[in-house]
């Protein structure tokens, strides 16, 4: 029975110590051929760029890639891969992919997201395409990218927030579309029935994407979560005055207390279950195609009281060079041809997917665009005075989170959920 | 064993043929085993090695592991949040068993005195164990839903209230307790079945003949002849309590406020919200100790009842 066992055991370890030992003379295989070959050459596997879910923008993507860049760069083609699921899945799938040394050449990224990718040198510095380009981009794009003095990303295109309006529900009840705090709580209030809501709004953590729909009301009263010199700063008036509001706003009777999936999906407001919706840019397009008779405006964040200036919050995908790629240089040239160099490509996949370029030619190439309702309010009045969501520590982003929630459900007193998150916060940027 | 084995052979009857065959036999078990053993090695003691190992370091999947010893052990006893999560999984499962246990021995009792169409009422009940649990997290939280959802609809009816179900830190955990009860009530219904149809007929008759009453046929013969399938209940359920995860994430990401945020959940949004897959791995161990240390205890307590 023991010979046996010791047996099995002795064959099992041979079994697992061949495969290891195959997997390494492959990897080692593949890098003796990397240094055979040209410099600007791609053999074998072409690059690959990981992007998530992107609607029209990841079909044109694929479209351009295969139809244009890999006929005239047979050399160094691209193979775009479209990861199924939503953010999160694509974020564990990347980071896993690096883990085991499997990382595209290329991917997007969130705001939120790139500084794990920048503190973990897997950004490539793309300064010298963006350099003499730097001009050409709104306030903030190339700042977002920017780590130290380098340039870290490749900007793409910008989703702002607003607030979704039915105009329907809003005339038939004799509202005004609200303006101020006190007012978006009492319409939601008075816009609520039975059968629908009066505000839709994030209510679920989500990964971080409450706190995203949170910053313009912390903004908006002059508060920050971190300074610029990186200190923490949540613990203030402004943050109490801030929180206190949103706390209010998801108990009042109008407001949804759970969404059915992410808010980023605009089907509750298409299909009329509630009279407005907080959401992106990108859910106009959304709307053109499934919900075309719906009679609707987008209005900015309401400000805390009359005659305040508003604020915004830009998300938005930006598109990384990997260091441990192939071929970094040849990756860096596909996508500064992608997004930094022409107009057209950009141009296509802004207007495609109801996206705002970073890229002032290209918002004025697109002029008849962008002057269209409701694109010219994202433009014209949220861009303005909107910021690009920060980039934090997961757990900074993570204490931010619970406090909205602490806020919004717990009993907890609001000075307590600021003394708790800045302690957090502080322990996370140690 | 085997010495006896063979005295044994040795005084009766030689025959070579024979522990060929017994050779043979015991050569097809190993290798009718041997595929089993591979899946378990590859997918359970070879990652638990693994976790142990990545324990022992700082990680974040991007960068290389950086050895820290036993911190993330010593940090994780002075998380207050972890210990928090601990403290609700163990009041979880205190409701989640007895629940469980009372409504699967209930459903076999039904079951098992329904004149006709036992199989439809078995698969009926049966039917939650087989659903995708994501299918299910779908579908219950539409029915939780506080303006439209079914269930609110009928206690409205009744009661004319509505509950704030997922949007609520009293009434979220008992949200998600009745769905993951629902779920698994079925597959408990079948071992307490089984035990039932073990139990000799002649014992109720007997029973009867001496004039006992249901609840005394209950609680002096059903229960009592139950004792195996209850203790697999109750060691299967606990360790199901303390593995909670799913309906969680599918209803309520662990909200709101934290209120549905267990063991599982924690160690999920250690990992792959803070990337912190070292202190993961910690608190996945520490778990693991804590279910185990719960099991033992749990067969020596029966055990023990059973020899007295």
């Amino acid at each position: 029975m023991k010979k046996r066992m010791r047996w099995i055991a002795g064959a099992l370890s041979v079994l697992m110590l061949f495969s290891l030992t195959a997997c390494g003379k492959e990897k080692n295989q593949d890098e003796a051929e990397d240094e055979n070959n040209p410099v600007g050459e791609v053999t074998g596997e072409p690059l690959q760029l990981w992007i998530t879910t992107l609607g029209e923008e990841a079909d044109i993507i694929t479209r351009v890639t295969e139809e244009q860049w890999n006929k005239e760069h047979p050399k160094t083609p691209v193979e775009v891969t479209v990861v199924p699921g939503n953010s999160d899945d694509f974020y564990q799938k990347l980071s896993a992919a690096f883990a085991t040394e499997n990382g595209p050449d290329m991917f997007c990224i969130s705001n939120a997201e790139m500084l794990k990718y920048v503190e973990s040198e897997i950004a490539y510095d793309v300064t010298k395409w963006l350099d003499s380009n730097k001009d050409d981009y709104v306030e903030g794009a190339i700042e977002a990218v920017t780590y130290g003095d380098k340039i870290l990303a490749f900007p793409g295109n910008m989703d702002i927030m607003g607030i979704y309006c039915n105009n329907t529900m809003f005339q038939n009840a004799g509202l005004e579309l609200p303006e101020t705090w006190d007012e978006l709580i009492e319409t939601s209030n008075a816009l609520a029935t039975k059968d629908r809501y009066g505000i839709i709004i994030q209510t679920d953590v989500q990964s971080g994407y409450q706190v995203f729909e949170f910053y313009p009301f912390l903004w908006m009263c002059n508060g920050q979560v971190l300074a610029e010199d990186g200190s923490v700063v949540f613990e203030s008036e402004a943050a109490k005055k801030a929180l206190s509001f949103y706390s209010e706003l998801l108990n009042a009777p109008g407001t949804c207390k759970k969404v059915e999936n992410s808010n980023t999906d605009i089907s509750p407001f298409g299909t009329e279950r509630t009279a407005m919706q907080v959401c992106g840019s990108w859910a106009v397009s959304w709307l053109e195609e499934n919900y075309e008779d719906i009679d609707y405006s987008v209005i900015p964040y309401p400000v805390s009281e009359a005659g305040e200036t508003g604020s915004g919050v830009i998300g938005g995908w930006q598109y990384m060079v990997s260091s441990k790629g192939k071929n970094p240089e040849a990756s860096a040239e596909y996508l500064n041809w992608l997004w930094n160099s022409g107009i057209e490509i950009p141009k296509e996949t802004a207007t495609m997917g109801a996206k705002i370029s970073p890229r002032q030619s290209v918002l004025d190439a697109a002029k008849d665009y962008y002057s269209q309702y409701p694109m010219n309010v994202f433009v014209n009045e949220i861009l303005p005075n909107a910021k690009l969501e920060p980039s934090y520590p997961a757990a900074v982003v993570k204490a931010v989170g619970d406090a909205l929630q602490d806020a919004a459900y717990s009993n907890k007193s609001l000075e307590d959920i600021l003394a708790d998150t800045q302690a957090k916060c502080e322990k996370a940027v140690k | 064993m085997l010495k006896s084995k063979q005295g044994l052979k040795k005084q009766a009857i030689k025959k070579p043929k024979l522990s060929r065959i017994a050779r043979r036999e015991e050569r097809a078990a190993w290798l009718f085993l041997a595929p089993a053993i591979l899946l378990l090695m590859v997918f359970v003691f070879i990652p638990m090695i693994n976790a142990g190992y990545i324990s022992l370091h700082s990680w974040d999947l991007l960068t290389d592991m950086e050895w820290i010893g036993f911190d993330n052990f010593i940090a994780l006893f002075q998380d207050k949040d972890w210990i928090s999560a601990l403290i609700r999984t163990f009041i979880y499962a205190l409701c989640y068993v007895p629940s469980l246990f009372i409504m699967a021995l209930l459903l076999a009792l039904i079951v098992k005195h329904i004149p006709k169409g036992t199989g439809i009422f078995r698969t009926a009940y049966f039917m939650p164990v087989i659903l995708s649990s994501v299918v299910t997290g779908i579908i219950w939280k539409l029915m939780y839903d506080e303006r439209s959802g079914l269930i609110n609809n009928i206690i409205e009816g009744i009661l004319g209230i509505r509950i704030p179900w997922l949007s609520s830190v009293e009434w979220a955990m008992a949200a998600v307790l009745i769905v993951n009860v629902w779920m698994q009530m079925g597959y408990y219904m079948i071992i307490f079945l089984a035990g039932l149809q073990d139990i000799p007929t002649s014992y109720y008759e007997a029973a009867k003949i001496d004039g006992a009453n249901p609840w005394q046929i209950f609680w002096r013969i059903t229960f009592p002849n139950l004792s195996n399938a209850s203790l697999f209940v109750v060691v299967m359920s606990v360790i199901g309590s303390f593995q909670a995860y799913d309906q969680i994430a599918m209803l309520t990401q662990g909200g709101p406020a934290g209120s549905t945020t267990l063991g599982v959940q924690y160690i999920y949004d250690t990992a792959f919200g803070l990337y912190d897959m070292g202190y993961a791995a910690s608190c996945a161990l520490n778990l693991f100790v804590i279910i185990l240390i719960f099991t033992m205890m749990q067969f020596k307590l029966t055990r023990g009842g059973e020899k007295e």
